[in-house]
């Protein structure tokens, strides 16, 4: 992210260097939720904490956390923990940890004044199944506010994370879960992220709905998620608003089979190279010069998804793109190169540019690599990329749509020509219009204190 | 608990360090740990967890060898350190996610060869051998 003016060309040549796969010993993130976990034999006990003295069972959440035992369930009154809490293993399966669901602000979870081991994350849930948390703001931790890993079955719900060093509320090689009616602001990588989805032959969803995520790098990232749907939920004032992305960092590429439906996604020009609230990234995905700034929903290879039925307006760059993942198409493993393409992805019923209030710097921007990938039903207000329409084919999808070199390198160039010691550039290529007022939300370019 | 068994072995009495200077005090220091001082001070060695490497990847080292894994400051990714591979009868080795301000140290008492990945990562990766 932070190379300086890097042709992606160079780029390329340097990230293309085929390693290793490590499949065979690659052990924790394999195959989670194998189920059968230790739940507590007979009734379920309820457990308070709160910072009072003799007024609850515990004065720390992390001490109630190891006398429980699945099934079980702890409550948070309101106040300041000093502390990170993980819940670790399968006797925890089914546990709920409840704080204030109606004012999650008033439960925090706070990682300042905390050192080592215990300032990263928020919220740790590793292996264990069906775990409930409600009501918590987690903030100022050095890695992620609410973490779940190799779990079956997930729900985070009415929760805040703010100010943390990667991902606000994030879960990685996990099946089947709920975000919900939850915040993420001021993370210095996306506020969601669900990432390294294992393929399923009986897919369980995972489903991310009336959430908001302002002022982060990128609103929602999903680095090969799969069988997600995000719903209903507001994204703005990021550096990008929803971008699942095909990366060989992770396994279990592309991205596939993913709904992005009733969502506003709305002025994500949030250039965080000029000031930021948060450390800003080293380097982008991939090792990219940087994350586009300005775009609203960006695929960078994905398959089988949907894009339907958003509200897609105030983003400078543009609204919706989608491009073949450059970068694997040099990779040497045919399953990476496979990954990279744009497949059977449906963009419809999308409309740009808030009835011409509020319009974005161009609606769609798609190179026309791939197979199958359609455009149906959506209103457009600005310039798309191609200018002449030419990529953006009716549904049903063709068997190949028709590439355009030109849209291509015109989107390589928009990432290849910045530079993040010179702020300015990444908004080089933005096309700014008036933004529609909105109650409660300014939009933010620049950031100060 | 770790912390404070270190901090009573190696520190000088209250006498001790109201008469010394701070040369002499590095001296206390050193008869506690030896003769020779630094010499007999166990061998550790530094690896740095940036996005998405580790460096060194190779370490060839004696036994009883301490891995201390940094953490880089620059990272915007988490990262943990697992051992995959290692000798049989070593007890697991695998550090907490992290991103920045984290360290963290396993001492490898037995010889063989060990391989640490990242498993947030897959191709983040190292090996570390160590000899008799």
């Amino acid at each position: 992210m932070r190379v300086a003016r890097v042709t992606v060309i160079a780029l390329v040549a340097a990230l293309a260097v085929p390693t290793a796969a490590s499949a065979v010993d690659y052990p924790p993130a394999g195959n989670p939720g194998k189920g059968g976990g230790k739940v507590r034999k007979g009734k379920a006990k309820t457990y308070t904490v709160c910072k009072q003295r003799k007024r609850c069972d515990f004065r720390t959440i992390g001490k109630a956390v190891r006398k429980a035992r699945g099934g079980d369930t702890i409550k948070v009154r309101n106040g300041t923990y000093r502390e990170s809490v993980t819940i670790s293993g399968s006797r925890y399966d089914g546990l709920k940890l409840i704080g204030n669901a109606k004012k999650p602000r008033k439960v925090k979870l706070d990682g300042k004044s905390l050192r080592g081991a215990k300032a990263q994350n928020g919220v740790l849930i590793n292996n264990a199944d069906k775990v409930k948390i409600n009501g918590f703001y987690a903030r100022n931790f050095k890695a992620n506010g609410f973490f779940v890993v190799n779990v079956t079955g997930y729900t985070l719900t009415n929760l805040v994370a703010g100010k943390t060093g990667v991902y606000g509320i994030y879960a990685f090689n996990s099946k089947g879960g709920t975000m919900s009616r939850s915040e993420a602001f001021h993370n210095n990588d996306a506020g969601f992220y669900i990432g390294q989805t294992p393929p399923q032959s009986k897919p369980r969803r995972s489903v991310v709905k009336n959430v908001k995520s302002y002022a982060n790098v990128l609103g929602f990232s999903g680095t090969n998620m799969r069988y997600v749907t995000i719903k209903d939920s507001d994204f703005f004032n990021n550096g990008s608003g929803i971008v699942p992305n095909a990366l060989d960092s992770e396994k279990f590429p592309p991205p596939e089979r993913n709904v992005i439906t009733g969502n506003r996604v709305f002025w994500n020009n949030f250039n965080y190279y000029a000031a930021a609230p948060f450390t800003v990234p080293e380097s982008g995905p991939a090792g990219l010069p940087g994350y586009p700034l300005g775009v609203g929903v960006l695929l960078f290879g994905s398959q089988e998804t949907t894009v339907e039925d958003n509200e897609i307006f105030g983003n400078w760059l543009a609204g919706f793109g989608a491009i073949q993942q450059i970068l694997l198409t040099l990779e040497e493993d045919p399953a990476l190169k496979e990954a990279a393409i744009l497949r059977g992805n449906t963009i419809r019923d999308n409309d740009f540019g808030l009835n011409g209030t509020d319009l974005n710097g161009r609606d769609m921007f798609y190179d026309g690599s791939g197979t199958g990938n359609c455009f149906a039903g959506n209103t457009t207000r600005s310039p798309n990329v191609p200018g002449n329409n030419s990529t953006f084919a009716p549904c049903p999808g063709p068997a190949a749509n028709a590439f355009s070199s030109a849209a291509q390198g015109e989107g390589v160039g928009w990432i290849a020509g910045v530079n993040k010691n010179d702020p300015s550039t990444f908004e080089k290529f933005w096309l700014r219009h008036p933004h529609a007022a909105r109650k409660g939300v300014t939009p933010l370019e620049r950031y100060s204190r | 608990m770790r912390r404070a068994r270190a901090s009573r072995r190696w520190s000088a009495t209250a006498d001790e360090k109201s008469n010394l200077g701070r040369g002499a005090r590095a001296s206390v220091r050193g008869r506690r740990r030896g003769a020779s001082g630094a010499a007999d001070r166990p061998p550790s060695k530094k690896v740095k967890v940036a996005d998405n490497f580790y460096s060194p990847k190779q370490l060839t080292v004696p036994e009883n060898t301490t891995i201390v894994w940094k953490w880089s400051r620059l990272n915007g990714e988490t990262h943990d350190v697992f051992a995959a591979a290692k000798p049989k009868g070593v007890k697991r080795i695998w550090s907490v996610p992290a991103a920045t301000h984290y360290t963290f140290k396993r001492k490898l008492k037995k010889a063989g060869k060990y391989r640490f990945i990242c498993t947030f990562h897959e191709d983040m990766a190292m090996r570390v051998t160590v000899k008799r």
